[in-house]
């Protein structure tokens, strides 16, 4: 396969699973900018890592692994970049409408996500997100009945 | 709070409104991103490789210096002890080489997540050693440079009291260093790398790069 053939496959397979990279950056940085910089960080390294990437696995396991890493790491990161303004054309993503913006709800929901730590975060994504225990614990690298049990205390919790 | 499920069908609702109001700039990733990250990778990769040969020219030459001086046993030892020090910054700059291509990010995220931080672990604990050293062995790095540069031994021309005082001052000055980084570091704020550097020295990224290895090892083991 050329360069130009992987680089369309790749580009296809992100424009399929553009709304991961979506949630992932909204899950992790509260500002537009960062979400931004995260945004181009995760792109950039699900492509660094394409070559590795065995399509015998499902892509979205491997991208909820990469972006969920990046991330993670983003996150724990001195950043060192100054706030600025970022034009559409600069954007890895684009809001064609207004949509996107996440309603009232689902904001709350987000900053109940913003007061777990990095990995617990991570597992209430992949459980919004419809995937199942065996899912989740493939992305984390955990067991099943850990999942479980770390899900049923999260559901716990968010009803106190 | 509403029950996690209530909201998880809510999630569903706009999850499925992303995939049309969103669109992925196809132009940004084909003209620049893709482009780019192949050559950051590999300046990455050279720059790793060009200070690797910086550390390993000058260990080889403080060894070979060392060795052409063995009658001037101050100087010998001197460039002995920084050439030891040395061999500790090349070998932890491959390790962390060797680690950073190990890492897979596709693999499962408490496994990469431990391995970074380990990664950061040995970082920090390099930074902390070498300008631990580095203030601590300021007189015979002194020394070295006497002599390789004006020939003028300075074991030999010192007094017995300057030399104390100038290994006294390494160790104040390294003590200093360490007081200052965990005053201040945490202040930093207008100067990042500084604030890195300083919060490196004082330990605060260490305990925070431990708390986290411990927290991800908590995270895998949690069961009911």
């Amino acid at each position: 396969m050329t360069t130009n053939d992987q680089a369309s496959r790749f580009q296809t397979l992100l424009d399929e699973h553009k709304r991961i990279l979506f949630k992932v950056c909204h899950c992790y940085c509260r500002n537009a900018p960062d979400r931004e910089d995260l945004a181009q960080e995760i792109v950039v390294q699900l492509w660094t890592s394409f070559g590795r990437y065995d399509p015998r696995q499902r892509f979205s396991t491997w991208m909820y692994r990469v972006a969920l890493n990046v991330a993670i790491s983003f996150y724990r990161r001195e950043r060192t970049r100054t706030r600025h303004v970022i034009a559409d054309e600069e954007k890895v993503l684009i809001a064609t409408d207004e949509s996107s913006r996440p309603p009232e709800e689902i904001r709350a929901l987000y900053e109940v996500i913003e007061r777990l730590d990095e990995l617990n975060r991570a597992l209430l994504l992949l459980y919004l997100d419809g995937n199942n225990y065996e899912e989740i614990a493939a992305v984390l690298g955990i067991s099943e009945t850990n999942v479980a049990t770390k899900i049923n205390r999260l559901k716990n919790s968010m009803r106190q | 709070m509403a029950n996690l499920d209530e909201l998880k069908a809510k999630w569903e609702e706009h999850d499925a409104m992303l995939s049309e109001c969103l669109r992925l700039n196809r132009e940004l990733l084909t003209a620049m991103k893709l482009n780019d990250a192949e050559s950051a990778v590999r300046k990455t990769a050279v720059y790793a490789a060009f200070e690797a040969a910086g550390w390993l020219a000058i260990v080889v030459w403080l060894g070979g210096f060392a060795a052409s001086h063995f009658q001037q046993l101050g100087v010998a030892l001197s460039a002995a002890a920084a050439d030891v020090m040395c061999i500790g910054m090349l070998v932890a700059l491959i390790r962390r080489i060797a680690g950073s291509l190990r890492i897979d990010y596709g693999q499962p995220v408490s496994a990469i997540q431990k391995s970074v931080e380990e990664l950061r672990m040995l970082r920090i604990r390099t930074t902390q050693w070498g300008v631990l050293f580095g203030t601590v062995l300021w007189l015979p790095w002194l020394a070295v440079a006497a002599q390789a540069v004006f020939g003028v031994d300075v074991y030999k021309i010192a007094s017995p009291a300057w030399l104390v005082a100038n290994g006294l001052f390494g160790v104040v000055l390294m003590a200093v260093t360490m007081w200052v980084s965990k005053k201040y570091g945490e202040r930093m704020q207008s100067a990042p790398w500084m604030r890195r550097l300083m919060m490196d020295l004082a330990g605060t990224n260490w305990n925070a790069a431990v708390r986290f290895v411990e927290g991800v090892k908590e995270f895998e083991r949690e069961q009911a």
